[in-house]
């Protein structure tokens, strides 16, 4: 699912200075018991989530335990910062400079990290090369794990019990979802992500893009692609 | 843990593309998953509980919760209970916390930490 950030983005860094409470990370130091806790999660389950969400915002913002112009910070990185034209960067740099390829798929994390891009869920990268015979696609079947500093945070078909059930079952069904339609000779394999591994798929390079710089070229980059899910677009079709 | 979030090959979970889908999709489609995603930010950088714990806690939810309830209401739980057993927060705290959300929700909240 996660990883605790071990080298956190910026603006959340003030929250590491906030004080644990007595007790925390302790096992059930004063706190309640998984029973309990299960029937006091029982007993809220009907309320209306937005309005649980700002109540646990607020008890944790008297508690001193938050801050909340942290959270907004947190909020704007993911929402306008971190997301997946940082991956089509990384690919359109792959297409157009045969060594930074060849880092790439050696040692991701340093590649990935020489275009500035870290932090949390992003360790311990591997980047699968589609080509004409093997094509990969990545999934997490046990919950939503993803490459947060390439691709930002998961779309929602990702995190879902139908892609989680079917893409390792039936990938090639679920790729014709998608429109994604390859030759039966082509190989699919299915990479299921971890808390400990993150995968980002490296798209083909379209056909007819020789004269494409590494910008033109990432436009052509779409998130469901280094999914896996789709192909690179045609440059025809790009924006 | 050995329960439903280990989905990998299942069956009769029904089609993955949303209808419309164009490839693209908001970040968050309302403000409350993005206060809730980063209350669990800041919740974790603060030490106040594990990834691990985290991941564990959200494979604890009730089943039927887990397979109904949207993917950052189970974070909400998935918070809430760590805290509610690490002490972090207290059940009385939570339950007044709650209170404002509604005299039906503060009842059953002491009524379930009792």
């Amino acid at each position: 699912m996660t990883r605790t950030p071990s080298q956190q983005p910026e603006p959340a860094e003030p929250e590491r200075t906030a004080t644990p409470p007595a007790g925390a990370g302790e096992a059930a130091a004063g706190g309640l018991d998984w029973t309990q806790s299960a029937q006091a999660l029982a007993s809220v389950a009907g309320l209306d989530i937005a309005v649980r969400v700002k109540a646990l915002e607020e008890l944790l913002t008297r508690k001193g335990l938050v801050d909340p112009q942290a959270l907004d910070a947190v909020v704007d990185l993911y929402e306008n910062r971190i997301g997946p034209r940082n991956g089509a960067r990384v690919v359109a740099r792959a297409w157009t400079d045969p060594a930074y390829r060849a880092r790439l798929l050696a040692d991701a994390d340093a590649a990935i990290a020489e275009l500035g891009f870290t932090g949390a869920q992003g360790e311990n990268m591997v980047v699968l090369e589609n080509t004409a015979e093997v094509h990969n696609v990545i999934v997490c079947t046990l919950c939503s794990c993803y490459p947060w500093p390439v691709l930002g945070l998961p779309p929602n078909w990702y995190k879902s019990m139908p892609y989680r059930s079917r893409i390792v079952r039936e990938p090639r069904a679920v790729l014709a979802e998608f429109g994604t339609v390859l030759p039966a000779s082509t190989e699919v394999r299915v990479w299921d992500s971890n808390s400990e591994l993150r995968y980002m798929v490296l798209p083909r390079r379209p056909a007819g893009t020789e004269g494409l710089d590494a910008e033109a070229l990432a436009a052509l980059v779409t998130r469901d692609s280094m999914i896996g899910v789709a192909e690179a677009r045609q440059p025809e079709r790009a924006a | 843990m050995n329960t439903v979030h280990d989905c990998g090959g299942m069956d009769g979970f029904g089609p993955v593309v949303p209808p419309g889908y164009d490839g693209s999709e908001p970040v968050f489609k309302q403000e409350w998953e993005s206060r809730m995603f980063a209350v669990f930010m800041a919740t974790i950088i603060g030490g106040l509980f594990t990834d691990e714990a985290f991941r564990q806690s959200r494979e604890r939810l009730d089943p039927a919760l887990y397979l109904t309830r949207p993917y950052y209401e189970q974070w909400w739980f998935a918070v809430a209970r760590l805290l509610l057993e690490s002490g972090a927060i207290t059940p009385g705290e939570f339950a007044a916390a709650l209170a404002k959300a509604g005299e039906a929700g503060a009842a059953a909240v002491a009524e379930g930490a009792r």
